[in-house]
């Protein structure tokens, strides 16, 4: 990840990234409009006064590939889970372990007295930026408010998780913002990738982003006679483009995973990078360099790749009907920045398929 | 600078050019103060009185102007301070006005308060260096003054211009010799590359080559070759043409770039038959190396230069990515490489790009020689590469702006230039021909310290020397360059050896 040029952010973008130093904000729009991102050099413009900055998201976000754009963003130590930042501020501050009503249900109310008791010393209070904002409980908001020197959320409450989290009322109500700003479009795919991905969550209740400006290459279907092919055609398309960051993602089958393994191995150039990503394992895989990574379709939430390949339709075995099965693929498809590649392998065009659409995809026989 | 429609004048306060944080932003990442029109990302401000012209006021200002270009707490104002040469006068002596100036006309960028400053330079953008103008916080610019905007707007209504410039195709072009120049290293000779990215004539080094054709000005921006050009240039030119009119937000589609050049060179009455089907095969395997059903791993013998730089831009949408090619074992030669990333520029434009490609001193050449373009005034440097012991300089106007490492000598040419009377170099040197098997490149001499007798048996001479003779060995300076000159390809395999014996004994 690079910092962008001034000319690729939009103007709702700007106005994002320019917000006072100063102050609390809130930062609202559906997912995919790159909140995370606007967090990150929000996170970078404050880390860069020398003063204590805290980029908090939420446990699950904390993915190997976030630490890693961290890193290359020359932020390391900004950004923090939510749990492991409260409680080194609990020691640290009061010299305890974070009160909890139950394990992982932080105690606010003795917390919020404790803050009240205990105010942190002027200069020690941090810019706290907080990711997934409607994922926090609004008693959070109530505490960081309070020792925060400045607050900035970001939020969807169309995405939280249970009804103990926060609607975007009450954290407005909880962090009186001084400005609230909202990000509305698409900037992750190009318009033929974004079209292609909203297909699958059309009726979606989370709300969708609006469609992105810039275009590309129409995401391609392809029918490979076995697997075989399916990992050569990957294999010369990262030797021809091995500037590019590549993911494959295959259904969740351990034995499919160790097929495209061994194949891509055998048929990947040497100065191609074959890593194998799990989000469970301890595997340490570098996204954000040039090369293939091979990953389940159960580990891709969260990642983003130049060109995604999604190889081995024919063997997800979940019901059309599910809705699941639609965010997943709406998920997945949404992981390329660039480049989408469908296939199948075997006789016949497999059922899932139907549940492409085929029009905007260009279909390879 | 001066503008020469409009001659500079007395002021009575600096001359400040006020707009807001976000053009500020923009003027930095360009090098370039211009216009809205020359803006892709404009926020209003007082260039909205004269789309072709940038308002300079004299300092200091009236609320009313600020409240013009200002909105805070996001967008508060910010001065710069330009110098008189710079500005055009009006009819009032408070406002003047500049077509485009460069970095080196601003004195000062002025910011209200501290704070305004730190939340300027706060911001990181791949393609913005804060560090390129000073910063000043000069509260006492922002208030004070009486000039209405209505005063300003009546001074700049005499001002006329012509046609808009061509600010896109500028930076695209500027973009273009930005991406050839960073190939000099490339070349080992700067001459090749940089006198005709920089428009300073001469250099046609490569005969038959791009070399000969390969030109970086406007005559890329829609394809029209003159009667007599050779494919391979009518090839470039379309290229060229179809690049600048890419947008660079879109994912960089190679298969379309390859369409598109088909469907020119196909127009082209001057395009034969031979060539069209020549060129066939070459779009149907970049094509296919594209759609990767095909496998690239380096450029064929057979390609011509434009084919191959086609096929490398199709590949590399990215000014880096395509830059990296130097680095890999890809086959062509220097200017296919130069041609590849010289399309890419063309996508991209200068003023987009990551500073990391852009070295400073280099970049405000080019934002100089893009400004004389864009006002219509020849541009005029002393253009000059100088060779500097181990390295060769681009100088303009007697400023280095880029350096190439010269490339290492041969082998022969180093062991030419040993000095064989130092006895140390003169054992190395003689253990290399005796491998060589140059054996009348070793000149042997035996001294004997004593007398000799001589006496003669049968018809036959006998001489007895008396003492230890000493032998000394050395090298026959005229033989040795013969041998060099003649025999040099020897001295490989020689060395190779050396090297395996010297990994058999360790």
């Amino acid at each position: 990840m690079r910092f962008p040029t001034y000319q690729d952010l939009s103007k709702e973008q700007d106005d994002v990234n320019n917000l006072p130093l100063k102050g609390n904000y809130l930062v609202t729009g559906p997912p995919g409009t790159g909140k995370t991102v606007m967090a990150l050099y929000r996170g970078k413009a404050l880390a860069g006064r020398r003063e204590s900055v805290q980029l908090l998201m939420h446990g699950r976000l904390l993915s190997q590939y976030t630490s890693q754009v961290v890193g290359h963003l020359g932020i390391d130590g900004v950004v923090n889970t939510f749990f492991s930042w409260l409680g080194k501020w609990c020691r640290s501050n009061w010299g305890v372990n974070t009160p909890q009503v139950e394990p992982y249900r932080p105690d606010w109310t003795r917390i919020i007295e404790l803050a009240i008791e205990k105010p942190p010393a002027r200069g020690a209070q941090p810019h706290l930026l907080v990711d997934e904002g409607q994922d926090m409980a609004p008693e959070f908001f109530m505490f960081a408010k309070s020792v925060a020197k400045g607050l900035t959320v970001f939020a969807d409450e169309n995405q939280r998780i249970t009804d103990d989290n926060s609607t975007l009322a009450e954290i407005r109500t909880k962090i009186r913002p001084d400005a609230e700003l909202k990000l509305t479009r698409n900037y992750r795919n190009t318009r033929e990738i974004a079209l292609v991905a909203r297909h699958f969550v059309a009726d979606s209740p989370t709300g969708v982003p609006e469609l992105p400006e810039r275009t590309g290459p129409k995401p391609e279907l392809a029918a490979h006679p076995r697997t075989h092919e399916s990992a050569q055609r990957i294999a010369t398309y990262a030797g021809n483009f091995k500037r590019q960051q590549i993911g494959v993602i295959v259904p969740n089958d351990k034995k499919l995973l160790s097929i495209y393994r061994n194949r891509l191995a055998a048929a990947l150039p040497d100065s191609v990078r074959l890593q194998h990503y799990s989000n469970k394992g301890k595997t340490e895989v570098e996204f954000d360099t040039p090369g293939v990574t091979l990953l389940h379709w159960a580990s891709a939430k969260g990642l983003e790749f130049d060109a995604v390949f999604l190889p081995e339709l024919q063997a997800v075995r979940q019901e059309l009907g599910s809705p699941l099965l639609h965010m997943q693929l709406h998920v997945l498809c949404s992981r390329a920045r660039e480049r989408l590649f469908l296939s199948y392998t075997g006789e016949g065009r497999p059922a899932i398929a139907s549940l492409l659409p085929l029009d905007l995809i260009k279909v390879v026989p | 600078m001066t503008d020469p429609l409009f001659p500079s004048g007395h002021t009575p306060g600096p001359w400040l050019v006020l707009t807001n944080r976000s053009n500020v932003v923009d003027y930095i990442a360009s090098g370039l103060v211009r216009p809205k029109e020359g803006l892709e990302k404009y926020y209003a401000d007082l260039s909205d009185l004269v789309p072709l012209r940038v308002p300079v006021v004299a300092g200091p200002l009236s609320v009313e102007l600020i409240e013009r270009v200002a909105d805070r707490p996001i967008h508060f104002p910010v001065a710069l301070e330009i110098a008189a040469d710079a500005v055009s006068s009006t009819t009032d002596d408070r406002v003047g006005s500049l077509k485009v100036a460069t970095l080196d006309a601003i004195a000062k960028v002025h910011l209200e308060t501290e704070d305004d400053l730190d939340e300027l330079v706060a911001r990181t953008f791949d393609n913005v260096d804060w560090s390129r103008v000073e910063y000043a916080v000069s509260p006492e610019l922002f208030s004070g003054g009486d000039l209405t905007l209505e005063a300003v707007r009546e001074a700049l209504s005499g001002t006329q211009d012509g046609p808009a410039p061509k600010f896109e195709l500028e930076d695209r072009l500027a973009g273009a010799r930005l991406m050839a120049l960073s190939t000099a290293e490339a070349h080992h000779d700067l001459d090749a590359v940089a006198l005709v990215a920089l428009d300073a004539g001469q250099a046609r080094t490569a005969a038959g080559g791009p070399g000969e054709w390969f030109v970086i000005d406007d005559s890329l921006a829609s394809y029209s070759p003159s009667e007599g050009a050779s494919f391979d240039e009518r090839l470039f030119r379309a290229a060229a043409a179809r690049c600048i009119s890419t947008s660079r937000s879109d994912v960089w589609d190679g298969a379309r770039l390859v369409g598109e050049i088909d469907e020119l060179l196909k127009a082209d009455h001057e395009v034969d038959g031979d060539d069209l089907a020549r060129w066939a095969k070459a779009a149907e395997r970049i094509r296919e190396i594209v759609d990767a059903v095909r496998t690239f791993e380096r450029l064929t013998t057979t390609e011509y230069s434009s084919e191959a730089a086609v096929l490398l831009a199709a590949l590399r949408g990215r000014p880096a990515d395509v830059l990296a090619l130097m680095l890999e074992d890809i086959g062509g030669d220097a200017w296919t490489v130069t041609a590849a990333a010289t399309l890419i520029g063309l996508v991209h434009g200068r003023h987009a790009m990551s500073v990391e490609l852009r070295p400073e001193a280099l970049d405000s050449v080019l934002a100089r020689m893009e400004r004389s373009r864009l006002i219509g005034s020849p541009w005029t440097p002393t253009v000059e590469v100088a060779a500097d012991g181990a390295k060769s300089s681009l100088k303009v106007d007697g400023a280095a702006i880029l350096e190439v490492p010269l490339p290492p000598k041969p082998l022969h040419d180093l062991l030419a230039s040993i000095d064989v009377d130092i006895s140390a170099n003169r054992e190395a040197v003689l253990e290399v021909v005796r491998i060589a098997g140059w054996q009348e490149v070793i000149r042997t001499t035996v001294i004997v310290p004593g007398t000799f007798s001589h006496t003669v048996e049968r018809k036959t001479s006998r001489i007895e020397f008396h003492g230890d003779p000493v032998i000394e060995q050395g090298v026959d300076r005229t033989a040795l360059e013969h041998r060099l000159e003649t025999d040099a390809d020897a001295l490989r395999p020689v060395l190779e050896r050396l090297v395996a014996e010297q990994h058999e004994a360790r």
